[in-house]
């Protein structure tokens, strides 16, 4: 009787642990998510002193953001800023960490230090992102060193300027995210390849396949599962992308990027309206943001989940 | 027992970090700031995903921390919010003296540039129960009519101030520090008229004297300050240019306009003189008789302090506060080709202030912006060209030279001292009804759209329609 108790209350001690998480999830994640689904159909601003108007319930918000009343589609500009930011910084950096990924571990090549480049790689990755920015800032700007020694060398005119230039911002903004992250994603992919049954490698190549083929055939089939999530958590990272180019190139107050609002992007349009104080159209452009980026994450569960029967049949014909 | 300690541990742990949340969220983002971090949560809290944009992050590393001086937790402690360290300099230098056990009991804080200076405000004003909340906020010419005309400051005749104590300041600093309804909500203790700020040297070297009289002649109206700016970068083999970017001058040009950006019917209006101002910025810009530097970025600052500027654009507190100081006693002040104003800082008591503390906060703000005195230390601390025309004629019979840490500012070429140029410069014609709310927002985006124009060849209609889009887009009420 009393051992029977006393499981019971041990239990209810571990509900007890686990109710801080469930309590900070649910203030301050669950209910913020909730109530800017509310907020985003709530035709609410604060007029010019600060002053809270509420208009009542309606879709005024989403007809605005989207352009649908006439006037500019800023959301689908700076979606479009967004995206172009995120495809030049992703594309190389998957290339490149796979590329490092199936060098680092290959047991054939057998890399000295490799440990240490793994820490090497990763290192931007834990310099605060406001700093690099800023430091890229300073390198590529007017009178920056890299845009003094380019124009010693006159690889640039004299009076060019980096921040004049719309495809220099973003491609700068683009290579830091790539530099900051490519580590991050290599060693996810390592971790990826070293879960590959090393005797499928064997197999293939007492079969003879070379290197190109092993990697085709073997590691990217196996790989998938972990590229399915680099792929998602990098577009859920990518879309919200905001403290590098908020940092980079702007304005005072960080709301648009410059050149020409070719910088901005969908979580700085958030912070814009925001603290211009029109919360229901920024809840809409979040509540949008969410959607896309939940569109986009399925879209890839759909494409590479489907395949993740493949892997087995691969495995089955290799070690046949 | 060593599981029970370590789940004890990690429960505290947790625990602990759900009260930094809950501090952060003091100063963090509103409602939707939270709904954006719900929805990365809602997507696996594995860092806020991988490529950049770590959402969870955004407030911490772009925002610059709040540095604060002072105890808080005193029952007395009076809590003042700015965004530099201007009046800091002012409560060390002339307030420590003058009254120490109330410059003891003040707390400080000061959020590290104005760029987030509003957000941070409106955040903090929404909790009185804060122990941070503010007694006392400092607001910029930028968005001053924002808070007064709001709800978060108190009337300053409720803090025992009369209409006699502020009888000597400038009646537009009363102006704009006046709400909609009437009441007086905000005093300054600075008038800000602008002038140019002139390097003698370089004066004498590229336009061949250093006299006031005839280096105005140079900058008496816009197309002599473009010939001055074509002769400089011909006659120092372009050593040297006039300003350093075109920027500098928007807010000259600002000060010639008719309207501010809109008026009491909420309608945007663009004034004839923005777009004088975009025309003659690329103008500028197409002879490249600027640096192309952006006002207060890093190559603005470089070419400011060395040979290679001519002039500065500036007004009373730009004169001691962002020239050079290793440059002091070599600058001149010119009128240039019209008279403006540009800022100022005014303090106001919040709505809910201290009460118990209604006699301090009244008395801080009494010495900042009523007592001859104390203003007159204040000229003596930083030169400000203060908001008391009895402290002035003070100066001005005294004939006080604008001096920082005892070096002077001007050049004794200058003939008469910086507060006798200000004193002339028509400072009892200033407007004081130029500004909006939304000046510091309308201004970036304006700004942005200049830029699109001058350097990135947009055409100017679409520029300029631009920034209508941008700035009704912006704010709901604002009609275009």
């Amino acid at each position: 009787m009393a051992k029977k108790r006393r499981t019971v209350e041990y239990g209810r001690y571990g509900y007890i642990f686990i109710a801080p998480f469930f309590l900070v999830y649910l203030i301050f994640q669950f209910w913020p998510l909730i109530y800017t689904f509310i907020l985003s159909f709530q035709d609410v601003y604060k007029d010019k002193y600060g002053v809270m108007v509420d208009n009542g319930y309606s879709f005024a918000n989403f007809t605005s953001v989207l352009g649908l009343e006439g006037g500019n589609s800023y959301v689908m500009q700076y979606f479009g800023n967004t995206a172009i930011m995120w495809v030049c910084n992703f594309v190389p950096q998957i290339l490149l960490s796979l590329l490092l990924a199936v060098w680092l571990t290959d047991t054939k090549y057998k890399l000295k230090g490799s440990g240490a480049y793994k820490i090497l790689i990763y290192l931007p990755n834990i310099i605060t992102a406001a700093s690099v920015s800023y430091l890229f800032y300073s390198l590529f700007g007017l009178n920056g060193p890299i845009t003094l020694l380019l124009k010693d060398w006159g690889v640039i005119g004299a009076s060019y300027n980096f921040m004049d230039s719309t495809a220099a911002t973003r491609g700068l903004i683009s290579f830091i995210n790539f530099w900051m992250w490519y580590g991050n994603t290599t060693l996810l992919l390592i971790a990826g390849v070293l879960g590959i049954n090393p005797s499928l490698f064997e197999a293939a190549d007492i079969d003879g396949a070379n290197g190109f083929q092993k990697f085709l055939h073997v590691t990217l089939p196996m790989l998938k599962p972990i590229m399915l999530y680099v792929l998602v958590t990098s577009a859920i990272g990518g879309l919200q992308m905001y403290d590098i180019p908020a940092m980079f190139n702007v304005k005072a107050q960080g709301v648009v990027g410059m050149p020409d609002d070719t910088s901005t992007t969908m979580t700085m349009y958030i912070r814009r309206l925001t603290s211009s104080g029109s919360m229901g159209r920024a809840a809409a452009v979040s509540v949008i943001l969410f959607i896309v980026t939940l569109i986009i994450s399925l879209l890839f569960f759909f494409f590479m989940g489907d395949r993740e029967k493949k892997p087995k049949k691969a495995k089955k014909g290799a070690s046949a | 027992m060593t599981k029970k300690i370590l789940a004890m541990l990690l429960a505290s742990a947790m625990v602990l970090s759900f009260a930094g949340c809950n501090n952060e969220s003091g100063n963090g983002g509103g409602g939707n700031e939270g709904g954006n971090g719900g929805n990365e949560g809602g997507n696996g809290g594995n860092e806020g995903g991988n490529e950049g944009g770590n959402g969870g992050g955004d407030e911490t590393t772009t925002t610059p921390e709040n540095t604060i001086d002072g105890n808080v937790d005193a029952e007395d402690a009076i809590v003042i919010w700015t965004w530099n360290t201007d009046i800091k300099t002012i409560l060390d230098k002339v307030l420590k003296d003058v009254n120490p056990d109330l410059y003891n009991r003040i707390v400080y804080v000061n959020t590290g540039g104005s760029d987030y200076y509003q957000d941070k405000l409106d955040n903090i004003l929404q909790d009185p129960s804060n122990k941070l909340y503010p007694d006392i906020v400092a607001l910029e010419a930028d968005y001053i009519l924002k808070y007064t005309g709001g709800q978060n400051l108190a009337n300053i005749a409720d803090l025992g101030i009369t209409a006699a104590d502020y009888s000597k300041e400038y009646k537009y600093t009363i102006d704009i520090g006046t709400s909609p309804s009437g009441d007086v909500k905000a005093l300054s203790w600075q008038a800000a008229p602008g002038g140019w700020v002139i390097r003698t040297d370089l004066a004498e070297k590229y336009l061949g004297t250093s006299d006031p009289k005839e280096v105005q002649a140079f900058f008496k109206d816009w197309d002599a300050v473009y010939e001055t700016a074509k002769k400089v970068k011909a006659d120092s083999g372009d050593e040297t240019r006039l300003i350093p970017g075109y920027d500098d001058l928007m807010r000259v040009y600002q000060g010639a306009r008719k309207n501010g950006w809109y008026g009491s019917d909420d309608t945007l209006v663009i004034d004839p003189a923005m777009l004088e101002y975009m025309d003659y910025a690329k103008k500028l810009n197409d002879e490249e008789l600027t640096w192309g530097t952006t006002q207060w970025s890093d190559p603005w600052v470089a070419h400011k302090n060395d040979d290679s500027t001519l002039a500065l654009p500036g007004c009373t507190w730009y004169t001691y506060w962002s020239t050079d100081t290793n440059h002091f006693g070599s600058y001149i002040l010119v009128e240039g080709p019209q008279a403006y104003a540009w800022g100022g800082t005014w303090l106001a008591a919040t709505a809910g202030y201290n009460t118990a503390l209604k006699d301090d906060v009244a008395q801080i703000i009494k010495y900042f912006t009523c007592d001859t005195d104390f203003m007159i230390k204040i000229n003596d601390c930083n030169a400000d060209y203060v908001n008391n025309t009895d402290a002035i004629q003070d100066r001005i019979d005294n004939n006080i030279v604008a001096a920082l840490d005892g070096k002077n500012i001007l050049s004794d070429k200058q003939g008469e001292t910086f507060i006798a140029f200000f004193k002339r410069s028509g400072i009892e014609n200033i407007n004081g009804n130029l500004l909006t709310p939304s000046d510091a927002t309308l201004n970036s985006l304006f700004s942005t759209q200049v830029d699109a124009y001058v350097k990135g060849g947009k055409s100017k209609d679409d520029a300029v329609q631009a920034f209508k889009d941008a700035a009704a887009d912006t704010y709901s009420w604002l009609k275009v």
